[in-house]
């Protein structure tokens, strides 16, 4: 197990160290997947405002919130899904997909987990842009406080990399595997306050549904700073930290198992 | 700093082949439920191979299709991981080895170019610095602008073989390439090849064409079902390797 670590550590860290090439491939990824579309990645901007807007409206009235505090919410709650569910579901593809460049190049095959990673970093950070532009339009409260925003991005980050990770191994191995994790995405979008706020889910007296909900803590603790110009709740980086401890374990694990094996079962 | 060169010890490769599919969560729980009832028997690629190659050794691997000719390349690359024994390889390795794979089908040849480059090892400067090299000499011209995927198979070769020897590899390991593409090219790609054998690198390839082999390799590995039937002087094992095939076509 020992040497098992180090050679997933060593792989990690040649894959980090050629970072130009996967920075090139994850962008290229990107503005080719617009290539010949006359809005180009700006279609990523028009896409969330399409949605916020056309969801914020109505269930601004539903939920009886002003828009000054539920378009900036809206806006980074989308953002954070969005990279959530790429990375859990679209993110198995990684390996699945670089098939040819692993079974003819030399490099450690974190190369192409990382190259998607920037893939979903760039479409992110669209969305942390857009909260800002919301905000000033809103004239909210940014200042030092909101820099505890920070943390959360390094933790998601960090949480991201680990879903990847997982998904891929796994994905190669089961390729059933995204589907079903698609299908629970799409409760869980509904049952985690992305659309609503955890208060009204308090309000009613279902804070159960958040509570031990991880997606939920991993949103609140971007979302949090940005809302609320200060730190998140302890208990929101406590739960954060917990998952994401776990989940590298779990992708230590799994790449433990499967890094050997993975291309012979691509 | 070690001294370039692969050293193979006991290497085996198995690929397990699981029932069903293998690649479906329903394939994986019927496998656990009729345990190998209906699994295949694992194949083994290679048993039992040790073998060393030290620098300036230009080594041809001849045998039948499926005698782990190609195994034997990937796991010198280090791109399989052997079952068993130790694989060693040190050195910066080109390796050439599917040439309808790996390939950014929408994108343009430049582009593709630049991606391989990078996997390979190219720093940027160096791959602008090439590029137009690489590009005159893969005689592709303007279809450089087209997507490859509107590319021949013969285009992929020119396009691979030009970048992938465009860098200075230590170790160079083909499969299988230097037969395809068109008459031209595959006489350019001969003197390209002796070039890299000036500077002195390891060659390792694979061929079913003897004259291939007898003209670049003094020595040859002849694989047979895994195992590593002969090693040695060229002339020799190519012989026997001719006698035994046509023996058993009579």
């Amino acid at each position: 197990m020992q040497t098992q670590l180090a050679v997933l550590l060593h792989d990690n860290k040649t894959a980090l160290y050629n970072w130009r090439v996967w920075v090139h491939m994850g962008v290229t990824d990107l503005t080719n997947r617009f290539a010949k579309s006359a809005l180009g990645p700006l279609w990523i901007v028009l896409n969330l405002a399409m949605w916020v807007v056309g969801v914020g409206l109505v269930y601004a009235k539903l939920f009886n919130m002003e828009m000054r505090e539920y378009l900036p919410f809206l806006t980074i709650s989308f953002g954070v899904w969005g990279l959530l569910l790429a990375t859990l579901t679209e993110g198995g593809q990684a390996f699945v997909m670089a098939e040819g460049y692993i079974k003819q190049f030399t490099y450690p095959k974190q190369i192409y987990l990382l190259r998607f990673l920037v893939n979903y970093m760039l479409v992110f950070s669209v969305s942390v842009i857009a909260f800002f532009v919301v905000a000033v339009i809103y004239e909210r409260r940014i200042d030092f406080g909101t820099a505890w925003v920070l943390l959360g991005l390094l933790m998601l980050v960090l949480v991201s990399y680990a879903h990847v990770t997982i998904v891929s191994y796994l994905t190669a191995r089961f390729r059933d595997l995204p589907h079903g994790i698609a299908s629970l995405m799409q409760v869980l979008f509904f049952l985690t306050p992305i659309m609503f706020t955890p208060e009204k889910l308090a309000e009613k007296g279902l804070d159960i549904i958040y509570r031990y909900n991880p997606l939920h803590y991993l949103i609140e603790i971007v979302r949090y700073p940005l809302m609320h110009a200060k730190a998140a709740p302890a208990e929101v980086y406590i739960a954060s930290s917990i998952y994401l401890l776990l989940i590298a374990i779990i992708a230590f694990f799994v790449a433990r198992n499967l890094d050997k094996r993975l291309v012979y079962i691509l | 700093m070690k001294q370039i060169g692969i050293t193979l010890n006991n290497i085996g490769v198995r690929f397990d082949v699981a029932p069903g599919d293998g690649r479906s969560l329903k394939g994986f729980i019927a496998s656990l439920r009729h345990a190998r009832s209906d699994a295949l028997e694992p194949v083994h690629g290679l048993k039992n191979v040790t073998l060393e190659v030290k620098p300036g050794e230009r080594v041809g691997l001849i045998g039948l299709n499926g005698a782990g000719k190609s195994t034997l390349l990937k796991v010198m690359a280090g791109i399989y991981p052997p079952t068993t024994g130790v694989a060693e390889t040190v050195g910066h390795v080109c390796p050439m080895f599917e040439f309808a794979t790996g390939f950014e089908m929408n994108r343009s040849g430049w582009d593709n170019i630049r991606i391989r480059a990078m996997l390979l090892g190219m720093q940027p400067q160096e791959i602008d610095a090439k590029m137009l090299e690489i590009a005159t000499f893969s005689e592709l011209g303007d279809r450089l602008n087209y997507p490859v995927r509107t590319y021949s198979a013969g285009m992929f070769i020119r396009l691979a073989f030009s970048v992938s020897t465009a860098i200075n590899p230590e170790i160079l390991l083909l499969d299988e390439v230097m037969g395809a593409g068109d008459m031209g090219f595959t006489e350019k790609a001969g003197i390209r090849m002796r070039e890299f054998m000036e500077q002195g690198s390891i060659l390792v390839f694979s061929s079913h064409s003897m004259e291939l082999v007898r003209q670049y390799c003094e020595r040859t590995i002849w694989l047979e079902q895994g195992v590593v039937r002969m090693d040695g002087d060229t002339s020799v094992v190519t012989r026997l390797y001719s006698e035994s095939v046509l023996g058993r076509a009579t």
